[in-house]
């Protein structure tokens, strides 16, 4: 290889090596927290730096922390999984039937503006829908949505209430619909048209309704479909802001139902940084480390398996 | 796949479907133009002109210092990212080979999939807290750089692979050099598609918040130097605006997201436009 090139190479390996140092930073800085809290971790939903201002005392494998600190991440993890669990349960049937009304039911110009404008939900900030989801979402969640629920559903214990605030579980998981949305109907959508042309008329010659032939081509269409699903997955857990203002915050509680106050672990970390710096044991810095470690684990595991099945991410703002 | 079922019925199932979806996807379409409506309306109705022209803290004055703020960061994060991310592009369109190629892509797929706090947590630590840069612009803007990354080099990847084969072999048949053909070929003609790819990724970076909440700080005036200097940005505004329980910040959070979105959308439209441009030219 000749200069230019070797100069080249070394430039183009700048992001591979900060790729690699996120890594193994986040796991350095995890180390203390690891050891000092164990699969606490994972188990335990109390998150208490301690008493600050006294001496960090030696803990497990003689790690230092401030008296009576514990970290447990489970009522994050939890919300993580709650809030990207309900969010998918709206996204993969809504983006199923659109892609099927939109490719079979509608004509082709008026489907591609639809899909189009679709697209610029991606393009609006994750603050505002957050701003949209507080003053928007959350009264009209609490003052029309949530007494019929409690009045229709409220034989079911988590439906149960009183419902005190707009928001929680159920703004976090609309306005994250509204965000992965985007991402899963582009990639449904695109696998879908570049299978119909194919497959269309064979199959409605036999015979089949358009609704049929369309869930047919899905069918043929089901691993990047499954791809699609694990992409928008991937920003679910990740997705910040919006959840952070429309979450309620939960800490050291565990949601008891639908109304209550939650917490995830990209939002736990945007609102509990602050705290690590009362900390001077670094412990709880440490923990915040580890969460997102964790975090940044489980996100790249479902948009690399999303990709296996998908292709290659569509980034956001590319799909149009 | 026809299964033996009234034809009376597969007729009805196919037509609720057909309606189902299309009222879904009105229903989506209507709710975009909501989230739209709402927040230009909202800020039209709390709109005092002092908000543009003076700075201000989030809770009183005006939103000046963000506006600046906000550039200056994606200004500045744009230029460190391409930077590296035209190298990357070039390295997977010239240089590499399937090993080093597939290693490229990789990181850039894998950069994109990266959460905006994480970006946001590293940032902190190694910028701010090792680096000793403090909350600045320059922890900042390095820190959205990382996120920006991977657009800009898909988009210049892109945009490169779209320069005919024909001027590129041309090129090379008059004896130009491996450099000289990437930058007077694939690069000039790849121009107008590199700045609409550069466009998209400023309009994604001047609506992030979570990798700035702990790089950039904040800052009532404009930042007096690169490091050690805390800067303000809109989408801090919006953030810790609309939680103030007073009207004021309310109306600053939604004017602040009303520029946000205006500036996305323009800055959306005029890379669509090159974009549209382009590929009706080849």
């Amino acid at each position: 290889m000749r200069s230019d090139g070797l100069l080249i190479r070394i430039a183009s390996m700048i992001p591979v090596f900060f790729l690699v140092s996120i890594f193994i930073f986040l796991l350095y800085e995890s180390i203390p927290s690891i050891f000092y809290n164990g699969w606490n971790f994972f188990t335990s939903y109390r998150w208490n730096p301690g008493i600050t201002y006294q001496e960090p005392v030696p803990g497990p494998f003689g790690f230092r922390a401030s008296p009576g600190a514990s970290f447990g991440a489970l009522l994050f993890l939890f919300g993580t999984a709650a809030t990207s669990a309900l969010a998918l349960a709206i996204v993969v049937p809504v983006t199923l039937i659109t892609t099927i009304a939109l490719a079979m039911h509608t004509p082709r110009p008026m489907s591609r503006a639809v899909g189009a404008s679709m697209q610029l939900f991606a393009a609006i900030p994750s603050v505002v829908y957050g701003l949209w989801g507080i003053v928007f979402l959350e009264p009209l969640l609490l003052k029309y949505v949530f007494p019929w629920t409690e009045a229709t559903l409220g034989f079911i214990p988590w439906f149960r209430g009183p419902a005190t605030s707009g928001s929680g579980l159920v703004a976090s998981s609309l306005v994250l619909a509204l965000m992965v949305l985007p991402i899963t109907s582009a990639i449904v959508l695109d696998s879908f048209r570049s299978l119909q042309s194919r497959f269309q008329a064979p199959i409605l010659s036999l015979g089949a309704t358009r609704t049929e032939a369309g869930i047919a081509i899905l069918g043929f269409a089901r691993r990047q479909v499954v791809g699609a699903v694990f992409l928008g997955l991937g920003r679910a857990l990740g997705e910040t802001m919006a959840v952070l203002m429309t979450c309620g915050g939960a800490i050291n509680v565990m949601p008891v139902d639908i109304y209550s106050p939650i917490n995830t672990m990209a939002a736990a970390l945007a609102a509990l940084l602050d705290s690590a710096f009362i900390d001077a044991s670094g412990m709880t810095l440490s923990a915040l480390a580890e969460l997102g470690l964790f975090l940044m684990i489980i996100s790249l595991a479902s948009s690399a398996a999303g990709r296996a099945l998908a292709g290659r991410i569509v980034l956001r703002g590319e799909a149009w | 796949m026809v299964r033996a079922r009234g034809m009376g019925m597969r007729r009805l199932r196919d037509a609720l479907v057909g309606a189902a979806g299309l009222a879904i996807s009105a229903l989506l379409l209507a709710a975009l133009l909501l989230v739209l409506a709402y927040v230009f309306y909202g800020a039209a109705l709390r709109f005092e002109p002092e908000m543009l022209l003076t700075m201000g803290n989030t809770t009183s004055g005006g939103l000046l210092n963000a506006i600046v703020g906000t550039w200056l960061l994606s200004g500045l994060a744009l230029a460190i990212s391409a930077l590296l991310a035209i190298f990357v592009a070039i390295d997977i369109a010239q240089y590499a080979g399937a090993r080093v190629g597939s290693l490229l892509r990789a990181t850039v797929d894998t950069m994109a999939a990266i959460p905006a706090m994480v970006y946001g947590l590293f940032g902190f630590l190694v910028f701010v807290i090792y680096l000793g840069m403090g909350y600045s612009l320059l922890a900042g803007s390095l820190t959205l750089s990382l996120m920006m990354i991977p657009y800009l080099a898909r988009s210049t990847e892109t945009a490169m692979g779209n320069v005919p084969k024909e001027l590129v072999a041309a090129a090379y048949a008059l004896g130009a050099s491996r450099w000289q053909v990437i930058s007077r070929v694939l690069l000039r003609f790849g121009r107008p598609l590199i700045i609409s790819g550069a466009l998209l990724t400023v309009s994604i970076g001047a609506g992030e918040t979570a990798q700035l909440l702990y790089t950039a700080g904040w800052n009532p005036g404009l930042p007096t130097w690169f490091t050690h200097s805390q800067v303000g940005y809109l989408t801090y505004v919006v953030w810790a605006g609309i939680n103030q329980p007073t009207p004021y910040p309310q109306g600053l959070a939604f004017v602040a997201s009303a520029l946000l979105v205006g500036m996305i959308l323009v800055l959306l439209l005029i890379s669509k436009w090159l974009e549209g441009r382009e590929v009706r030219r080849a």
